[in-house]
Parts: structure tokens; C-alpha cells; sequence
């Protein structure tokens, strides 16, 4: 072998020795600094963290005795925990302030910053702490060209929080028009009464996913207030929206009018059938058990199922089912009232 | 003449070697790459901030959790109450007696309170005969069915025949979760509005950790060089490996350990496959053959935060015998869609991820152990055979300790799990060791799983587990 290729092999084991060397290195260097921060923050914790209770429960100013990374630090964890627990006005006003007083100005620093995961992080304590002062810097963020889906979402939200409807509507009806059902919902849901109110009157404008996540949100409710409007959506609009209206209808478990329903035993959608099934349980008189009768025989599991769980919530229905699981020709139907009527049991 | 042959034969030789060497570690730096880039973006995240907000949504899916279990008595009731105490608001856990000959269906029916009752399956997927199915009276979201004896995907089968919820997961009787687990690898599903039909998560090592009713404690490094060796290798798979093919939708291997399924996805493929060993990987190709015969934009990732914890082998029979079955369950995977290779229309799937398993994957203990067997024999010859050697050597030195040092850093970036200082300097010194030892054994053993591939050997071979609680 040459002295040539000896020299090229040594350099590069050496040039990979040294790579790994360094390797180590840092991550030697770096869970030793971590490991120290950790514990410095833990120690300012346990230091301030009665004080700033007290101050926030009983509503009194906050000083920090001294302002270094670990304190702020520790501060904003501390802050975190208690805005999980926090029930009162008062008590998140209080908290509010303080953090706005610590923390507002890194957080208006880090929205302009260059790190994705800070951002992340900055956008999820602002929200966390209402902190409504910043709402500016979010919405400048919001403006800048490399968003991220992410970081559209938490701000919209918090923004959402802070009363501004028709910003809010152009953002979810106009702008952004490809976020998930989920991401919707959980905007939705930040909203104020009047708000969703004024968004369901503007239903016709949204697009079909944001319709979707509004008669979600009404499903979750359960409010009452809402019936006459998702009936009105369930006789306008077909398909997904029809009964994503119907679902709603059978979440809030009453309508004016039940027999407006009863064409939907024989849809093609199972959904339907299941839903109808659904809604038929909050209504007993003797046409119930027997649409619930037929349904009990349905093609589809779902619809079956139902059925026989509606059966259950209907006064004289656990009998019914009973005598349907002895007289019935449908070996499925047996077998799916026999299992309703055992579930009481445990 | 014979003489001057022989050294052609040896440099081409060498020369093949070394080209399949360096392009496998070009493949995997391009990777390393990706993975490095994606946990660097996500450097100093607060992940649980992050996860907090989907505990509290009305909207998380529920979940069936399917235990799947033949002669588990050590460690199955600590299992179940580690999954009784997990942070997630809908889920049920099904946990299915695979005709086990011990006391695990009389352990379980003693301890959780269950009783007989009736119920409906919806036959999804024709499984072999259930002898009964109970249900606990304290806890109502936990059901045991117990079976006749039909392998671990048949169990599966008949967990998922009987699930009630949308999704469902596969979880081996003898492992840990983290509380946060399920909620941090149902994200990308909840998400995606369904786009990602399956999601595993990470899978990592419990030997040395302190477990303690089915809860983790502590984290520990064991003191066993297999199981060390072990840890630097899942760290690799899953750090590295696993997320720069999620990135790009690549990824053939769901654990079959964590990994949570769709359900009506895994129904419409047929339920896992009974007659392979590797269920796991079969069942995540056939997803991916049936999102590409569909034509839908359904993804199948992983999430490196939720972590399940389990025990690995700690003698070298039952890690040999591991190793042999896992490579058999490659090759039935792969052979049994082998139309998939380099078939441009199963997309990148069949261009890349296939071509990648076959080559580097299964065919690479062959040319490794090759390689190892010139490097022997060079040492007799000398000469230019040397050079080779001592190229083939560094490289598969480079192979083993940078690779595995970048994984413990990836680690380092995003979960840091081990936190002292003295165990990432054990990592360090055993990872230089691995083309030593461990790298040659764990060859040879699937060289060994491509010869019993050609004699037609079957079967799971027994494994021994101690259980991983206290």
C-alpha cells in the first residue's frame, strides 16, 4: 500500500475520531447546562412560587425580587400551572397582569424572532394567559408571508378570544379556508355567545367546512336556542351538511315537529336512519316504538343498534325489547336486544 | 494466471463491497439529514403545551386498545392497570386470551371482576371460535374474550372484530405506556381530518428502568452490553430511520407493539394476516397497497413523543432467536407484495421503500457477512486486498458509531429520556463497540433467518420474558 493511501486512511479515522469527540462534547456539555438550568429554575420556583400565589389570589401587585433568565423562567412555569387550575375573574385578571408585566416584552421579541418551536411556545402562554396587550404583535404575525399552519391556528384563537367578530369571520370564511374540521372547532369554540351567534346568522357565506364545525359546535352545546336555526339548515342543504343538521337536532334531543322526520326511516343514508333512531328516543308515544321496531330490523349495524338503545331510554321500552328478542324472525335484531338489555346490568 | 485471476476477483470483489457500502450510508445520511432538520425545527418546543390542548377537546376519538395474549400470567395484569391509568378521556381495552394454557383467564377474571356477558360481534374478519366474552364490573371499559388458540394475529382480529370505537391499537402484553401516550399519537390523526389513517409511535427499551405497577418510574440504562447495544439500535430505528421516512410517507413499519390503526381502514384490508410472523409490517404494506389501488391521499406516520416501553431480550438465544424471526417476517412481507418493487405505479413506495427493504434491508446481512469474511480473509493475503479491508472496516466503523452517536443525539433534541450525564458517555463507548461485536452477531443471525427462509422453517420460537413491573 502506498504511504499515499496510509496518509488518507489516517486522516479520515482521524477526521472521524475527531467528529465524534465533538459529538460527545456537546451533548456532554449541553445535558450538564441543561441539567444545572433545570435545577436553578426549580430552586426560583420553589422561592417565589407562594408569594405569587398569594398575590394572585388575593389580587395584589407582584414584584419579582430579582428579574434573571431562571426567574422569568420560572415565572412563566408557575404562571402556567396556576392558569390550568384558576377558576375566577378575578384571579386570571390578576395573573393576566403579572405575566403582562414579566413576560410581555419577551414574547413581542420572540413573535418577531427567526425560531419556529419559541414561537410555538410564545403563542401558546399568550393565549394561556390572555394576554390581550400583545394582540397587535399577533396580528402582525399573521401578516408576515412564512406562517406556518400552526402558528395560524393558536393565533386565530387567541384573537378569537378577544372580541374582534368580523376579523374574525374574515379570517375563517375568507383567508384561511384550508384548515382541519378540528382546527375550526377549536377557533369556534373561543368565541363569545354573540360572536357564534353572529357567525351562525353569516352560515350561507362560510364554506362547507366551517358549516360543519358551527352544527358541531351546536351538537357539543346542546342549545336549545339553536333548533329552529339547524332545522332550517337540515330542509336547505343536502348531504354531509344535512346531516351534520340532523346530528345537531338529534344532540339537542328535541324539534317542534317529530313527524318532519319520519320520510327518513326509509333513506338511503344510514346515517339518517341512525340519527332518526337517535332523536326518536327523547319523543314516546306509540308511533316510536313502532318506527323503532322497524329500525331494529335494519340492513345496517349502526341503525340497529340504535335502535335498540332508544328502545332502552323509552318508558315502556325495555319490555318491548324484550318481547321483540323472543318473537322476532331477525336472528341480528335478536341478538342486538339482547345485548341492550343486558347493558343496564353492569 | 490462476494467480492474477484470483486478485481480479478479489478487487472486483472489494470493490462491490465497498460501493454498496458507501451508497447505504449515503441513503441513511440522507435521513440523518432529514430527521436532524425536522426535530431541529422542533427544538425546544414545549410539547406538552402542545399536547394539553387535545386532552381538553370534546372531540379526541375514542380508542380500542387490543391486548393480545398467550401464557402472559407474569405480566398482564400489570399491564391492563398501566392501561387503566392512562390520560386519554374515551378508549376500551379488550384484552384477548389467545387460548393461553396458563392461569392468565382466571387471573383476570379474579382480579378486574369480570362476568360472562352476551354481546354482538360484527364479523369483520373471519377469526377462529370465541369461547366467551366477559366484562368487569367495576371498570366497564374493560372486556376479555377468550379463544381458541390462533396466533397472535388472529387474536388481533378477533380485538378488532368486537371493538366498538373507530380506532384501534395493537399493544403487546408485556409493555409500559406513558400516560400521555395515546393522546400525543392520536394527534396526527385528530389533526388531519382523517388523512392519516395509521400512526406508531416509539418504542423503547424498560430493561433498567425502574417500573413499578405497570407505571415508570425512572429511566434507567441497563448494565447488560446486549441491551445497551439494543437501546443505541432502537434509538437509530426510530430516531433516525423512522421519522425521515414518515416525512415523506415511506414508512413500511408500524410497531406492532404501539401503532394505532383506523378501523374501518384495517377492516376494508382484510384484518392482519395469520399466516405470517411479521403482522405488522404485512398489515402496513397492504394499508399502503390499498391507499395506492384506492388513489387517496392517506398517510401513514410516525410520531416520535408517545413512547410505550417494553422488554427486550437480554440472553443471546432469545435475541437470536428475535432477530431470525424478524427477518423472516420481512421476507414474507416483502415477497408476498413483491409486485410492489420498483413499480412506479405504487409511487414512492414502490420506488424507494421497497427497493430499500429488499437491498439494504434483507439482502444486506448477505453482503455484510461477505464483507466481514473478506476482511478475514485479507488479513491472510495482504496486499491489495488490505487496502480494502481497511476501507470496508472504517466504513462499517463510520456505519456503526456516527450513525449511532447522531441518533443519541436526535434523542438529545427531542425526547431526553436519559438524564444523566454518564449514561450518553456509556452510550458513546458502546456504540464505538458495535462493528466489533454486536453488528457481526445480529448478521450472522439474519443470515441465519434467510437460511431458515430456505429450508422452510415457521414458527415464533418461544420467548421469555420476566416482566417488566415490580
Amino acid at each position: 500500500m502506498g504511504t499515499n493511501e496510509v496518509t488518507i486512511l489516517a486522516f479520515s479515522t482521524i477526521f472521524i475520531l475527531i467528529l465524534l469527540v465533538l459529538i460527545l462534547l456537546y451533548l456532554i456539555i449541553r445535558k450538564t447546562k441543561e441539567n444545572r438550568e433545570s435545577f436553578n429554575i426549580k430552586a426560583r420556583k420553589d422561592e417565589i412560587g407562594l408569594a405569587l400565589f398569594e398575590s394572585i389570589s388575593q389580587g395584589k401587585v407582584y414584584d419579582l425580587p430579582n428579574i434573571d433568565r431562571h426567574s422569568l423562567k420560572a415565572i412563566e412555569e408557575l404562571l402556567k400551572d396556576y392558569s390550568d387550575t384558576l377558576v375566577g375573574t378575578a384571579e386570571r385578571h390578576s395573573l393576566s397582569s403579572i405575566a403582562d408585566r414579566y413576560l410581555s416584552e419577551g414574547y413581542r421579541k420572540v413573535l418577531k424572532g427567526r425560531s419556529w418551536s419559541k414561537r410555538i411556545n410564545a403563542l401558546y402562554h399568550i393565549e394561556d394567559f390572555h394576554l390581550h396587550q400583545l394582540t397587535g404583535d399577533v396580528r402582525d404575525l399573521l401578516q408576515s408571508h412564512s406562517i406556518t399552519k400552526e402558528e395560524v391556528v393558536i393565533s386565530i384563537r387567541f384573537l378569537a378570544s378577544t372580541d374582534r367578530f368580523e376579523e374574525i369571520f374574515e379570517f375563517v370564511a375568507k383567508k384561511y379556508t384550508d384548515l382541519t374540521d378540528y382546527d375550526y372547532r377549536s377557533i369556534l369554540f373561543k368565541l363569545d355567545e354573540d360572536s357564534f351567534r353572529m357567525l351562525a346568522e353569516r352560515f350561507s357565506e362560510c364554506h362547507s367546512t366551517l358549516q360543519w364545525s358551527i352544527l358541531e359546535i351546536i351538537s357539543i352545546r346542546k342549545e336549545l336556542s339553536y333548533l329552529s336555526f339547524v332545522e332550517t339548515v337540515f330542509h336547505t342543504y343536502k348531504g354531509e351538511t344535512r346531516i351534520r343538521a340532523l346530528k345537531a337536532i338529534a344532540s339537542i334531543g328535541f324539534t317542534t315537529d317529530m313527524e318532519q322526520f319520519f320520510p327518513l326511516i326509509e333513506s338511503n343514508e344510514w346515517q339518517e336512519r341512525m340519527l332518526v333512531a337517535k332523536l326518536i328516543s327523547f319523543f314516546p308515544s306509540e308511533s316510536s316504538y313502532t318506527i323503532l321496531e322497524t329500525l331494529i330490523h335494519d340492513r345496517n349495524w349502526w341503525v340497529r343498534s340504535q335502535a335498540a338503545q332508544s328502545f332502552t331510554k323509552l318508558p315502556k321500552g325495555k319490555e318491548q325489547l324484550k318481547q321483540l328478542m323472543e318473537s322476532s324472525q331477525d336472528p341480528y335484531a335478536r341478538d342486538i336486544a339482547a345485548e341492550w338489555l343486558q347493558k343496564g346490568e353492569i | 494466471m490462476l494467480q492474477q485471476f484470483g486478485e481480479y476477483v478479489g478487487i472486483v470483489f472489494g470493490s462491490f463491497i465497498t460501493i454498496y457500502m458507501v451508497l447505504v450510508i449515503g441513503f441513511y445520511s440522507v435521513i440523518l439529514f432529514l430527521s436532524l432538520l425536522q426535530l431541529r425545527r422542533e427544538y425546544k418546543l414545549d410539547k406538552k403545551q402542545a399536547y394539553d390542548e387535545y386532552l381538553n377537546d370534546l372531540y379526541t376519538k375514542p380508542i380500542s386498545i387490543i391486548v393480545p395474549a398467550f401464557n402472559e400470567e407474569a405480566g398482564l395484569i400489570q399491564s391492563v392497570r398501566s392501561l387503566l391509568g392512562i390520560n386519554y378521556p374515551t378508549y376500551e381495552i379488550i384484552v384477548v386470551n389467545d387460548g393461553s394454557t396458563d392461569d392468565s383467564l382466571n387471573k383476570m377474571i379474579r382480579h378486574y371482576e369480570m362476568m360472562e356477558i352476551k354481546k354482538v360481534i360484527r364479523k369483520h374478519v373471519e377469526t377462529k371460535n370465541i369461547r366467551g366474552i366477559y366484562q368487569s364490573k367495576t371498570l366497564p371499559n374493560l372486556y376479555l374474550i377468550d379463544k381458541e388458540n390462533g396466533g397472535k394475529a388472529d387474536a388481533l382480529n378477533v380485538g378488532l372484530n368486537f371493538s366498538h370505537y373507530p380506532y384501534i391499537c395493537s399493544l403487546d402484553g408485556d409493555s409500559v405506556l406513558e400516560r400521555d401516550a395515546f393522546l400525543k399519537v392520536m394527534k396526527p390523526i385528530m389533526i388531519s381530518n382523517e388523512d392519516v389513517i395509521a400512526s406508531g409511535g416509539s418504542i423503547r427499551i424498560a430493561n433498567g428502568c425502574k417500573i413499578s405497577n405497570g407505571n415508570l418510574l425512572e429511566v434507567g440504562l441497563s448494565n447488560h452490553p446486549l441491551v445497551i447495544m439494543q437501546i443505541i439500535e432502537y434509538l437509530r430505528a426510530f430516531l433516525m430511520g423512522r421519522i425521515g421516512l414518515s416525512r415523506h410517507n415511506l414508512l413500511l413499519i408500524v410497531s406492532g407493539a404501539f401503532g394505532v390503526f383506523s378501523k374501518s381502514w384495517v377492516a376494508e384490508a382484510g384484518g392482519y394476516k395469520t399466516t405470517t410472523v411479521g403482522e405488522d409490517m404485512e398489515l402496513v404494506v397492504r394499508l399502503h397497497r390499498l391507499i395506492k389501488e384506492k388513489g387517496v391521499n392517506k398517510k401513514i406516520v410516525y410520531v416520535p413523543d408517545p413512547v410505550c416501553w417494553t422488554e427486550v431480550p437480554e440472553e443471546t438465544k432469545f435475541l437470536r432467536r428475535q432477530r431470525r424471526r424478524w427477518h423472516r417476517g420481512l421476507f414474507e412481507s416483502l415477497w408476498a407484495h413483491r409486485k410492489l418493487a420498483f413499480n412506479p405505479k405504487y409511487g414512492s413506495i414502490g420506488m424507494i421503500s421497497f427497493p430499500y427493504f429488499w437491498i439494504v434491508e434483507f439482502f444486506g446481512p448477505i453482503i455484510e457477512l461477505l464483507g466481514y469474511i473478506y476482511v478475514l480473509c485479507s488479513l491472510f493475503f495482504g496486499g491489495i486486498y488490505l487496502e480494502f479491508a481497511i476501507i470496508i472496516f472504517l466504513l462499517s466503523c463510520l456505519y456503526g458509531s456516527l450513525f449511532s452517536m447522531a441518533s443519541v443525539l436526535l434523542e438529545e433534541w427531542s425526547l431526553r429520556k436519559y438524564p444523566k450525564v454518564s449514561q450518553i458517555v456509556k452510550l458513546f463507548l458502546y456504540s464505538m463497540t458495535e462493528t466489533l461485536w454486536y453488528r457481526p452477531l445480529t448478521v450472522f443471525w439474519r443470515c441465519e433467518g434467510i437460511w431458515q427462509i430456505i429450508v422452510g422453517e415457521k414458527g415464533w420460537g418461544e420467548m421469555k420474558r420476566k416482566g417488566v413491573s415490580e
